[in-house]
């Protein structure tokens, strides 16, 4: 040892006020030279550090969750446009999915433009904001068009590029209540594996699983999905056709593949490749 | 061995979930959904920002610091390892700190507690006692110490445990203790004086 000091004096003092953080009242520590534990007390009992006034902490509350809220787009009657449709077919909803677009050749825009590379996009709903404009009856003859998402701008983003267009049958729909639309960004680290259970934003869906659809879509990477319910997955190959799978079956995703399924139902993604997805 | 992030939904109708969780299920929940992020603020809150408060001995500056911590955190929670949730909050807390030091002109208690120690100013030791006596706080203290001995003794005064401030420091849990218990053997040495030079001054009254 170059220092000079005994070690285990050292250990001692740190043990002593490792045991006190963590609320033991008074600990007994061998080789503990009483005199630095008598400093040690001291030193806690002057800390004359204040706490924050109560309006503070709500205030800031508030505003931090209000700012990590702004991902969840209320689509309740006031954003939402309905119509009927002009042939009477049932058109369902259509979900343009756009990303803002980094001036960099290629698609490697992606990497630097979100750290996520599994992106979710969640349609959900609850119970109480469409009220009677929406009844279950006029449903089927109307179109709900919900406008792009559009991330915030960074700096060198320049344009935006379209990745899914999926067109949903009206009975995915919700049927009443306010509809949600969140989009969220997760990375699957190296050999991480994690369950997606029913979605529960406690903010936005507070009393159940949220019905609805849920929209995954990978932006880099590999990932397995095994779902409890069947789904259906999109090549990123250009064909954009839908390939029903069967609950319980494991699938492998890579860059540009997307999965729809069930809101209310859970799935175990992992990542067994060497870099984050 | 994989890592399983094995998440628990919170059962419906409890008022509250996440008291029943621990740390790191927090953490790895709030990744997910932004609003248990509450959780982890309302655990953490009171803590940081005594920590800012004893650091910048300022009410406006602290509530400014403890802002800038959380949104910060908030924004990199992707990045926080969900079992070193803690000294991960008080890495960014300390970077804020030091930040705001920078920029801060130096608080009065400090600027005292500096004079305390200026050898061109000669103090007696009758003097430096009355004066410690008269300021006597935790910053009086601290001031007399090194940056990094303070640095470490301000994370240990916030709760955390010496291997937790190695991680939030950038240090070894070697290096955190040599420096913990030099900065204690320093106010040992400090307060040894003070209390002889105030005997010494009672005596001859």
């Amino acid at each position: 040892m170059t220092t000079g000091e005994p070690s285990r004096a050292q250990d001692a003092a740190g043990e002593y006020w490792d045991a006190l953080n963590q609320g033991v009242p008074r600990p007994v520590v061998p080789d503990l030279d009483p005199s630095l534990a008598n400093i040690i007390d001291r030193v806690r009992t002057l800390d004359d550090a204040r706490s924050p006034d109560l309006d503070f902490v709500t205030r800031l509350e508030q505003q931090i969750m209000e700012s990590s809220a702004s991902t969840w787009f209320d689509l309740s009657v006031s954003h939402t446009t309905l119509t009927s449709s002009a042939n009477g077919h049932r058109e369902g909803l259509r979900m343009p999915l756009s990303l803002p677009r980094v001036d960099r050749p290629g698609r490697h825009w992606m990497a630097s433009l979100v750290t996520a590379a599994l992106l979710l996009l969640t349609l959900v709903a609850g119970y109480a904001a469409f009220g009677g404009a929406l009844r279950p009856r006029q449903q089927d003859n109307m179109l709900v068009a919900i406008p792009a998402i559009e991330a915030t701008p960074a700096p060198g983003v320049t344009a935006e590029e379209e990745l899914l267009v999926v067109a949903l049958p009206a009975e995915a729909l919700p049927h009443a209540g306010r509809v949600i639309l969140g989009l969220l960004h997760y990375t699957i680290p190296p050999t991480a594996e994690g369950t997606w259970p029913p979605a529960q934003p406690a903010t936005v869906c507070p009393d159940a699983g949220c019905p609805g659809m849920e929209l995954a879509y990978v932006l880099e990477g590999s990932v397995t999905v095994t779902a409890a319910s069947p789904l259906q997955v999109v090549r990123g190959d250009g064909r954009g056709e839908a390939e029903p799978i069967p609950a319980g079956t494991e699938l492998t995703l890579g860059p540009g593949d997307a999965t729809l399924r069930p809101n209310g139902t859970a799935a175990d993604y992992a990542n067994a490749g060497a870099t984050p997805a | 061995m994989p890592n399983r992030l094995q998440i628990p939904l919170p059962a419906t109708g409890r008022a509250s979930p996440e008291a029943d969780l621990d740390e790191a299920d927090l953490v790895a929940i709030a990744k997910r959904d932004r609003a248990a992020f509450a959780s982890l603020y309302r655990r953490y809150v009171e803590p940081v920002y005594r920590y800012c408060d004893r650091c910048l001995g300022n009410r406006d500056a602290a509530e400014d610091a403890t802002s800038l911590i959380f949104t910060k955190a908030l924004a990199a929670l992707a990045t926080c390892r969900d079992d070193r949730f803690r000294s991960w909050l008080f890495t960014i807390a300390h970077n804020v700190i030091v930040d705001m030091r920078r920029e801060q002109q130096p608080w009065e208690p400090l600027t005292a507690a500096a004079n305390l120690m200026d050898g061109t100013r000669q103090r007696s030791p009758e003097a430096l006692a009355l004066a410690t006596d008269d300021a006597r706080t935790i910053q009086v203290l601290l001031a007399h110490l090194s940056a990094d001995q303070r640095d470490l003794l301000e994370l240990r005064l916030a709760g955390l445990t010496d291997a937790e401030i190695a991680r939030s420091l950038g240090r070894s849990h070697g290096a955190v203790r040599t420096s913990q218990y030099r900065a204690i053997a320093r106010l040992r040495a400090l307060v040894s004086t003070s209390t002889l030079a105030k005997e010494t001054s009672d005596d001859n009254r």
